[in-house]
């Protein structure tokens, strides 16, 4: 499908409701439409062209414009493509049609939306707050520009927390705030009647950072790189690397080849760090320790290969806008490929003994659910969309960095349960292991680094997505004054899967939960920029602080 | 005479209890240090747990409720492991064997499981209180081949008094019977696949979670006791060959003590390193399945073979 195909089949649902159309290049569509043609238009795009939704984005133009731009971003993924829809609100009117009963996907989306920038989506079937503190003061948003980065409203008094009432009969069982397996804040409410869950809630976002906030006020282009890699500790470099590719995109930066090809290593050699961390949990999450230690015995020499590399064993500093900070020398390839070799062979007897192994089978297999259409109508991306059936890789799908040229297995497995979701992360540690290799031999010679002379004009727009180890992370910017950007967009896989939760883990028993929602890597401190919807229970009780200090 | 039979047998007894007391804590420590070899680790020195336990002991007596069951199912917990140990054979002599047979001792057994779940009640958190539901289920799953097993030898060698059972003739039932007890064994002592009643890592410790110092000392203590107990009785029961030939009781003893540590080694530990926790429903599923093949003993016992 074309932009141009796109665009038609838009212009034909919603008329002249479509005000502008601008395609650039052949793999991004920009659509600006009237406000109140924003559910049409969703729903041409995600129930018509199978487009998925990513995100959506409210930016402050009141001061230029007298309006917030409301931004809808989907990914077209069998035609290699990204759409942002766009559309603008005033402030005596901050609200737009809510898409979460079409798109089930977008229903954290829209609440940040509100508690960020106070534009609210009508009709959202759970609208309590997502992101502020619960003590947080009506009618302030930090996103607006009036609110200064470093503001500390005063706290509001005796305000209502909103939980959600467990259904008749059945007990609540706590899991957090502090995620026991994680060591992360979020606070899962597991609704159980016995053993068996018939319910869950959420609270996260426990330690907001802020970040879009820093990067759009307070930040530069290249000052940006280093504070978004460190949105997550263990997939960090998957951020800056986004980021700078959408500025890149924005102001049409060419980057040199060799850098795109570093980046690409740095990419796999993080995706292996992440995914064996993530084994290692895994098993822990289950008790067999074994796997814990033994993982993560094997990680170490990685680790130490990245200091050597970088500088650093995680969060490696290594982008800018342009390209990349340090060079990988011919010296290198060796160190590197002896590294991988030896992971490659241990990795492989791992995963001859956890495929023979039939306690853990017992675990995995045929728990934790979740269908294929559900995995669609959530918007999961990564390995919990892959379990699930669903062959999305950005890095086959929306080529980034030196992709367009390399070969990428994707593993997709059919089972939707935990087992699948645990294979698909255990084969793709092999296949990085490929793709660093073919990187390395073909890796031309060159810069590093472009040449940028000009000041990054205002107003352009880029979208770009990286294949984190967790999913498809997607980062959008909107070129601003004063060397940084107007708005700068995060959207992190966890983000996405973390709304797959309540299918999957309802009708388990409660000894299957940590492993469930382990199975999809979640990535607290990603979020922290999570509710669960009850699938059975849609009633909500307010609860005052009174009350819960009473409780205690 | 009477009165000097019965001081000696008391003392004997105590000697009993005071081993258990002493050596279970080198077993555990024993046990975590092979885990740590197959983890790749150096793991924490064998004497690790006595530092652990004389630590908690040292510690403040905190309370979370005011309720006198959770002060008191801690040492009920104890004590009726003790009193297990009291009187069962520990060389091949059962001191306080007048005072009870293999039916008190399984008795004495659900008495500390069932002081466990009183405990996880008590504390009325929601983890302990799955914990405390949890053990109960754990008991009924492994206590019916635990019995089956010691009536397989009690038919065998027509007695329910320990000191007797320890030379019963081996058999076609008692061979069964051991494979049964040594399936169940992981069960009876509650560790990996089914430490599902602490469950650390979905439970946060189920029964124990609320524990803190002394309190949870002595159920630690209980618990590795309980360990070396299991360990025990198979010697006694099912391997007496193994200790008999030695002429002296303080060797048998000793004897005795070297096969429960190999026994926990080479079966409980290793099982322990390579499997997952499973679930409430598989652990029940298990246990049924074991005590099918408990039954399978009992019948060829009654068969006389």
């Amino acid at each position: 499908m074309t932009a141009e195909q796109v665009s038609e089949s838009v212009r034909a649902r919603i008329g002249d409701a479509l005000l502008e159309c601008t395609p650039a290049g052949e793999r991004r569509l920009y659509l600006t439409i009237e406000p109140h043609a924003l559910a049409d238009a969703t729903d041409e795009l995600c129930g018509n062209l199978n487009a998925r939704f990513v995100v959506n984005s409210a930016t402050d133009q009141r001061e230029q414009a007298d309006r917030f731009l409301l931004s809808y971003f989907f990914a077209l993924d069998e035609d290699d493509g990204y759409i942002a829809l766009h559309t603008a609100v005033p402030e005596e009117e901050a609200t737009v049609a809510s898409i979460t009963p079409t798109v089930p996907g977008a229903n954290w989306s829209e609440r940040e939306m509100y508690d960020l920038m106070g534009v609210s989506a009508q009709g959202h079937p759970d609208p309590r707050r997502l992101v502020v503190p619960d003590d947080w003061p009506d009618g302030v948003y930090p996103l607006r520009c009036d609110f200064e980065a470093s503001g500390k409203p005063e706290p509001a008094e005796d305000r209502a927390v909103p939980m959600k009432q467990p259904p008749e009969g059945s007990t609540v069982v706590p899991i957090g705030p502090y995620f026991p397996t994680q060591k992360e804040p979020a606070s899962f409410r597991i609704f159980v009647d016995g053993e068996t869950v018939v319910g869950s809630d959420y609270r996260g976002f426990y330690n907001h950072r802020g970040v879009e906030k820093l990067g759009c006020s307070e930040l530069t282009y290249n000052q940006i790189p280093f504070i978004a890699e460190r949105i997550c500790g263990i997939c960090g470099f998957v951020h800056s690397t986004v980021y700078c590719q959408a500025v890149e995109e924005a102001a049409q930066i060419e980057v040199p080849r060799r850098a795109r090809y570093i980046r690409t290593i740095l990419l796999e050699l993080e995706r292996m760090e992440s995914h064996m961390l993530w084994t290692g949990v895994a098993g822990h999450i289950i008790s067999f320790d074994t796997i814990l230690m033994q993982t993560w015995r094997m990680r170490e020499p990685l680790m130490w290969l990245c200091e050597r590399l970088t500088g650093n064993r995680k969060t490696y500093g290594m982008n800018l806008v342009g390209g990349v900070r340090r060079d990988i020398p011919e010296t290198a390839h060796e160190d590197i490929l002896g590294v991988v070799g030896e992971i490659e062979r241990e990795w492989r007897m791992l995963l001859s003994a956890i495929e023979g192994d039939s306690t853990l089978m017992a675990r995995l297999k045929d728990v934790g659910h979740l269908a294929r259409a559900e995995a669609i109508v959530r918007c999961a991306v990564g390995p919990t969309a892959r379990g699930s059936g669903l062959a999305i890789d950005a890095r086959v799908d929306h080529p980034y960095a030196a992709y367009d040229e390399l070969h990428v297995d994707k593993c997709v497995e059919s089972g939707c349960d935990n087992l699948a979701r645990v294979m698909v992360r255990l084969r793709e540690v092999l296949v990085a292991i490929d793709v660093i290799r073919e990187a390395l031999e073909t890796m031309p010679a060159g810069p590093v680094q472009a040449e940028i002379d000009e000041e990054i004009p205002a107003g352009r727009e880029g979208m770009s997505a990286v294949e984190a180890p967790r999913g498809e992370v997607f980062h959008w910017v909107l070129t601003g004054q004063d060397n940084r950007p107007e708005r700068w967009r995060v959207r992190a896989p966890t983000y996405a899967n973390l709304q797959s939760v309540p299918p999957m883990i309802a009708g388990d028993t409660l000894a299957d939960v940590p492993i469930g929602i382990g199975s999809f890597d979640p990535c607290f401190s990603c979020t922290e920029r999570m509710a669960v919807v009850d699938t059975r229970d849609g009633s909500v009780r307010e609860m005052t602080r009174e009350e819960i200090m009473r409780r205690d | 005479m009477v009165n000097a039979e019965c001081l000696r047998a008391g003392t004997f007894a105590v000697g009993n209890m005071l081993l258990v007391l002493l050596v279970a804590p080198l077993l555990e420590g024993v046990v975590r240090k092979l885990r740590a070899v197959v983890h790749s680790r150096k793991g924490p020195p064998v004497v690790q747990p006595y530092i652990d336990l004389l630590k908690l002991l040292g510690k403040e007596d905190l309370r979370v409720s005011g309720n006198a069951a959770l002060s008191l199912a801690p040492l009920v917990f104890l004590s009726a492991i003790l009193a297990a140990a009291a009187i069962m054979p520990l060389g091949g002599y059962a001191p306080a064997s007048c005072a009870g047979d293999i039916l008190v001792f399984v008795g004495l057994l659900a008495l500390a499981g069932g002081a466990l779940a009183v405990l996880g009640l008590a504390a009325r958190s929601p983890f302990s209180g799955l914990g405390a539901s949890r053990e109960v289920m754990v008991m009924l799953a492994g206590e019916p081949v635990l019995v089956l097993c010691l009536f397989v030898a009690a038919l065998r060698g027509q007695t329910l008094v320990f000191a007797e059972l320890t030379a019963v003739p081996p058999g076609l039932s008692m061979a069964v019977a051991a494979a049964a007890y040594l399936l169940a064994l992981q069960l009876f002592v509650a560790k990996l696949p089914f430490d599902i009643t602490e469950a650390e890592t979905e439970l946060m410790g189920g029964p124990l979670t609320e524990l803190s110092g002394p309190k949870l000392a002595v159920c630690q203590w209980g618990m590795f006791a309980k360990q070396f107990l299991y360990g025990s009785l198979f010697v006694q029961v099912f391997m007496p060959w193994s200790i008999r030939f030695v002429p002296v009781a303080g060797v048998r003893v000793l004897l005795n003590l070297a096969w429960v540590f190999v026994l926990n080694a080479a079966i409980v530990s290793v099982v322990a390193v390579v499997n997952p926790r499973l679930r409430l429903d598989q652990t029940m599923r298990y246990g049924a399945a074991v005590a099918m093949v408990a039954a399978l003993a009992l019948a060829y016992a009654v068969m006389g073979t």
